[in-house]
């Protein structure tokens, strides 16, 4: 397996396990002690896990001694970022539409709303990312290092 | 001066008109009025940069290259700056609206698509500017 399949799962696993958390905490909040979901959706601090992600250079470093990149590396990073960006991109105009639609062009809307799309963006492009990275090297260690 | 930069030139000459011709729709029908229901119509405008490929004919017939592999890396490097400056705009833009209207203040929900317009004006402008910086802004015969 090599760097760029460790990053991806390693993304993979963090931003999963900030979404499950996240949710099982609003549920919990929400379902079993009854809380208003303004007050539950407080379990959506566990996002504040995604911030693990920035670690990876840290956790996987570069080895000097071997070659780092080739035009495949580049090629497959790429054909990950653009279509990361490219559904985010979807998404985000679909997340600016939608309320503008359903509330109507006179309404408001919460400022709270703004954060939400950031962070929402960056899940969606964390997690497809690394799916794509995955899918393109193969799941597991194959040697294609 | 090749295809790419002619489109990128034609861009940014569309938004750019666009921008002046309609703000200044909008503070005239403002300064006459005091309000404006025409101005913002002009952003219409716009729809001419999806006329690029028909203006923009890609070369034909043989022996006519249409790209090479530096026109591909240069329009990778473009897309590819675009989308990494336009991921800390849309951040910075939405935290700096939080920190300025308030966690208990409202805004108008149109503000949201005007967000997504700027988001795909800017992400136009930049892979345009950054494509006429690589090629160089005038023609120097690198077709």
């Amino acid at each position: 397996m090599n760097r760029m399949q460790k990053i991806a799962w390693f993304n993979l696993i963090v931003v999963s396990l900030a979404l499950g958390l996240s949710v099982v905490a609003f549920c919990i909040g929400y379902f079993i002690f009854g809380a208003p979901a303004r007050q539950a959706a407080a379990g959506f601090g566990f996002i504040g896990i995604m911030g693990f992600a920035g670690l990876s250079p840290v956790l996987f470093r570069k080895d000097k001694s071997k070659v780092q990149y080739d035009e495949r590396d580049t090629k497959i990073q790429r054909k990950a970022v653009g279509f990361a960006y490219a559904i985010f991109w979807v998404l985000f105009v679909a997340a600016a539409m939608i309320p503008w639609f359903i509330i109507g062009p006179n309404g408001t809307i919460t400022t709270n709303y703004l954060p939400w799309m950031v962070f929402g963006g960056m899940c969606v492009v964390m997690l497809l990312q690394s799916i794509v990275t995955l899918n393109e090297y193969g799941w597991k260690g194959k040697d294609n290092e | 001066m090749n295809r790419f930069q002619k489109i990128a030139w034609f861009n940014l000459a569309v938004i750019t008109a666009t921008i002046l011709i309609t703000s200044t729709a909008i503070a005239i029908e403002i300064h006459m009025r005091g309000y404006s229901t025409i101005g913002p119509c002009f952003v219409a405008i716009l729809a001419l940069l999806k006329v690029t490929p028909f203006l923009f004919k890609k070369p034909q017939g043989q022996g006519k290259v249409v790209c090479d592999e530096r026109d591909h890396f240069i329009r990778d490097r473009a897309v590819s700056f675009a989308s990494t400056t336009f991921w800390f705009a849309f951040i910075l833009s939405c935290f700096l609206l939080w920190f300025i209207v308030g966690p208990e203040n409202s805004i108008p929900t149109i503000t949201l698509p005007l967000m997504a317009l700027g988001g795909a004006l800017f992400l136009k402008t930049v892979s345009s500017v950054a494509i006429l910086v690589q090629y160089g802004w005038k023609g120097k015969d690198n077709e």
